[in-house]
């Protein structure tokens, strides 16, 4: 606004002195022609806060041109026709009016140029701090779930049941005992690794959670079967490191660990149209369990996959009476 | 000595087993694999001594100890510890961190004579349950109706009534009998959501219906479902607090 204010006394004082004409014509120019602009340079602030930025196509230049072009037709006509309008009886003045209306193009199209440019500058800056910041907040979740997945892998209460299971198969059956030891190591080794990258295939997911699903298969016997329906093409479909893990955390927990009959897991996954759909079903009890919405790692898993691929309702969950299921419907990049 | 082994996991009662045939004045008369089957098992076999895991499916350790009426010595065995203190509060005889070896287990079972001998030789001697003094806040209770096992989520309860010994809990389907105080009930179930308005009444916030009064600065607290119950002077102005009037 004060910049605009200046503008317009400036140019009133130019005119007023150099070409001396009455103050009141002068200002009158003035305020009509740089008015003009600045009134459709807030228009176009307006416009802007409302498209994105995108590529920085031809298309995008293109239109910032038509811009300019429009606001200098606008300025210019409306100028003329207004000055004409409320001096007409003073010949000199349209006289000039008339000579400098190639002078005003020029500047108006300067100053739309301006404009648009500092308008551009304003969103691309807002724009870049948005990014650092969504950025900054990813960073913090995938930290967050690393530490979650390792602080639940490392959960206390996993692992030294598993020792115990282990301390107890040395006596029973050392062979078994020995594969246990192995498979534990093999889990807590890829735990310990997944962060490095940021993504990784579902075949390579699937290994982990494999591992994790055959020592629970060893603590609770015959009570835990695991199906999986997974189709081919999706092996080799790129995931975020250890997005299921707490998938699965739940599943064992909900149906393993607070149910007394036997527990299928079932894990199924298919790709259509460049979706991966992967559904986990677990058996639950919804009497013990007061529902409680979503858990923490659902949460997590959910934020995770919202920053990652940018959108929203990758996660929908179904209860029935007895069973659970959580699908994740994942966009496959190329 | 007769013993029972309950956990849900077959391996970790088979270590027990094992570690347990160095002592053959103990006998392992049965194993349970939840706390429903050790809830009956115990109250028909009434062993001397039990094995217990902590975190089971659909009820704990805990809440199954609180549902006996045989108390058989307790040997807690878990692999998280964060259930230690409870578990001394609980009276356990001893407590095992899993996984174990066999001298510890000794330990444990050495233990289990020594209070065993004293509870024989002086009948007297019996130690009632104490309830945990914790922080907890209670969700659910689980109570035994005839020979049926219920857990009422704290939801359900629409009052709750000194008897004696016992407190029966009215929820909107029944009415269950439960050995518990008071007391401990006053200090344990969700603030906001209970209030205790007589020495023997605590009433479930929700379902207050009206006040009404009933003599001087005595009130009659009407409850959804028709339930009617004594309010006292205090707990009319703990009323007065949580309800705002």
């Amino acid at each position: 606004m004060t910049v605009w204010a200046m503008i317009i006394i400036t140019h009133t004082v130019f005119l007023h002195l150099y070409y001396e004409f009455p103050l009141v014509q002068s200002a009158t120019d003035s305020v009509v022609f740089n008015g003009t602009i600045a009134g459709l340079g807030f228009f176009y602030g307006f416009a802007f806060r409302f498209i994105s930025l995108g590529n920085h196509s031809v298309n995008t230049t293109v239109s910032y041109a038509a811009l300019i072009l429009a606001g200098m037709l606008i300025v210019l006509l409306s100028f003329k026709h207004v000055m004409l309008f409320i001096f007409a009886t003073d010949a000199t003045f349209v006289l000039f009016v008339n000579d400098t209306l190639i002078l005003r193009a020029t500047a108006s199209g300067l100053y739309f140029a301006i404009i648009i440019l500092l308008y551009y500058l304003l969103k691309y800056t807002e724009d870049l701090h948005e990014k650092v910041l969504n950025e900054a907040n990813l960073q913090q979740i995938i930290q967050q779930t690393a530490l979650d997945a390792l602080k639940s892998q490392l959960n206390p209460h996993f692992i030294f049941n598993s020792l115990n299971s282990i301390s107890s198969l040395t006596i029973s059956n050392p062979e078994k005992a020995q594969q246990m030891v192995i498979k534990l190591s093999d889990f807590l080794r890829r735990s310990l690794q997944n962060g490095d990258k940021k993504t990784r295939t579902l075949a390579q997911e699937m290994e982990t959670i494999q591992l994790y699903l055959d020592i629970e298969k060893i603590r609770f016997g015959d009570r835990l079967s695991v199906l999986y329906k997974i189709s081919d093409e999706c092996l080799s479909v790129q995931l975020p490191n250890m997005i299921l893990q707490p998938l699965f955390e739940n599943a064992i927990k909900f149906g393993l660990y607070d149910t007394l009959d036997d527990v299928e897991i079932i894990t199924s996954a298919v790709v259509d149209k460049s979706i991966l759909t992967i559904t986990i079903t677990n058996p639950y009890d919804s009497k013990t369990q007061p529902p409680k919405g979503k858990g923490i790692g659902l949460k997590n898993t959910e934020q995770r996959l919202k920053i990652h691929y940018r959108l929203d309702h990758v996660i929908v969950t179904t209860k029935t009476n007895d069973t659970f299921a959580v699908t994740l419907n994942i966009p496959v990049s190329l | 000595m007769r013993a029972i082994i309950i956990d849900d996991e077959v391996l970790a009662r088979d270590i027990v087993s094992a570690y347990i045939k160095d002592f053959p004045e103990i006998e392992v008369i049965g194993e349970c694999s939840n706390g429903f089957e050790g809830v009956k098992m115990i109250n028909e076999q009434k062993p001397d001594l039990i094995f217990l895991d902590i975190q089971m499916p659909k009820i704990t350790g805990f809440e199954m100890l609180e549902l006996l009426d045989h108390e058989p010595l307790v040997i807690f065995s878990t692999a998280f510890d964060q259930y230690a203190i409870k578990a001394f509060e609980l009276s356990a005889t001893d407590y095992l961190l899993k996984p174990y070896d066999k001298g510890r287990f000794a330990e444990a079972i050495a233990k289990v004579k020594e209070k065993f001998t004293l509870q024989t030789s002086d009948h007297t001697a019996k130690t009632p349950i104490i309830y945990p003094q914790q922080e907890d806040v209670l969700d659910r209770i689980v109570v035994k109706l005839g020979n049926k096992i219920n857990i009422i989520s704290t939801e359900e309860i629409i009052y709750i009534e000194a008897q004696d010994d016992y407190v029966s809990i009215h929820t909107t389907e029944a009415k269950y009998l439960k050995q518990i105080t008071m007391k401990y009930l006053e200090a344990h179930l969700p603030q906001d959501q209970f209030v205790r308005t007589h020495r023997s009444y605590i009433a479930a916030i929700n379902a207050i219906d009206k006040i009404e009064v009933y003599e001087k600065e005595s009130y009659i607290l009407h409850l959804k479902h028709g339930a009617k119950i004594n309010v006292s002077r205090s707990g009319y102005s703990k009323l007065k607090q949580v309800l705002n009037f």
